[in-house]
């Protein structure tokens, strides 16, 4: 990575998404000429939306995977099975789709954490 | 007698658990509505400052092939000791801090990259400035979010130790 200590943010989303976080100074490019954001859209294939997931899940020098949620929706199973702390996966907005948090992972989890036969 | 004593503790932890889950979830949810904010902003300012220079005078096509990031994230793992009702009980929580810091040590403000030219309409800073908001939100939601995940992994594991008692 560059000059700078830490670790990056990664982007998937569409191109709105990704210029304004591009914008805000979290893309690079790294030594091996990967980027660490990915654009989705109309064109992209499932196939090339796993093989990005999973890039970015699989780097060691990402701490955030930010994920817009209606692409999220599409790669569900890789983001329900992700049990590392690191990368920290979190759904965004995107312009055209809204936030919803019944499809959010992390909120669905923390629902199911409690049930009354614990207070017994 | 001491299966009672260790009852007593763990109850007195898991209701502590259980407290400070709840506490966390609703931060979360308050983060989450000033990210969803800060990203419609950004989201609505991007579009306008785009209508006003033209589709092709701002899209990825000006995005450079060499690239720098210039904000980083630092995670700290450490161990919260949270007290309890009782004082001779503690309940421990491990939890990662997730510190964001920018490259520019002059300034804490990323300057707006010159890609899209040197006249570029205030709609963009604007939305830059909310995908800035944005980056900072989004850094405290996934301190959040680890320290959920972690509670629920004490409080599970406190649940079996009770029952392994209790059976």
């Amino acid at each position: 990575m560059s000059n700078i200590k830490g670790k990056l943010i990664a982007v998937i989303g569409d191109e709105d998404t990704v210029i304004g976080f591009l914008m805000s100074g979290s893309g690079e490019l790294n030594k091996s000429r990967q980027p660490n954001y990915f654009i989705y859209d109309k064109n992209t294939s499932l196939a090339e939306l796993e093989e990005a997931i999973r890039g970015f899940i699989n780097r060691d020098d990402i701490a955030v995977l930010l994920i817009v949620q209606y692409v999220a929706d599409m790669v569900r199973h890789v983001i329900d099975n992700h049990a590392k702390i690191t990368p920290a996966i979190l759904e965004i907005p995107s312009k055209e789709h809204a936030y919803d948090p019944s499809k959010d992972f992390i909120l669905k989890r923390a629902q199911r954490m409690f049930s009354a036969d614990d207070f017994k | 007698m001491e299966n009672a004593h260790k009852l007593n503790e763990i109850n007195q932890k898991l209701d502590k658990c259980a407290c400070l889950y709840i506490e966390s979830y609703q931060s979360l949810l308050t983060l989450r509505e000033l990210l969803n904010k800060a990203l419609d902003d950004g989201y609505l300012n991007l579009s306008k400052a785009r209508s006003i220079v033209g589709c092709t005078s701002l899209s990825i096509l000006q995005i450079p092939s060499e690239l720098e990031a210039k904000v980083s994230i630092e995670t700290n793992e450490k161990i919260d000791i949270v007290k309890t009702d009782d004082p001779s009980v503690d309940l421990e929580v491990p939890s990662i801090q997730f510190n964001l810091s920018v490259s520019n040590s002059d300034s804490k403000e990323i300057p707006l990259p010159s890609w899209f030219g040197v006249l570029t309409p205030l709609s963009l800073k604007t939305s830059q400035k909310s995908f800035c908001r944005s980056l900072n939100l989004a850094t405290s939601i996934c301190e959040c979010q680890t320290r959920l995940n972690e509670l629920g992994k004490v409080y599970q594991d406190l649940l079996s130790e009770k029952n392994k008692l209790m059976n």
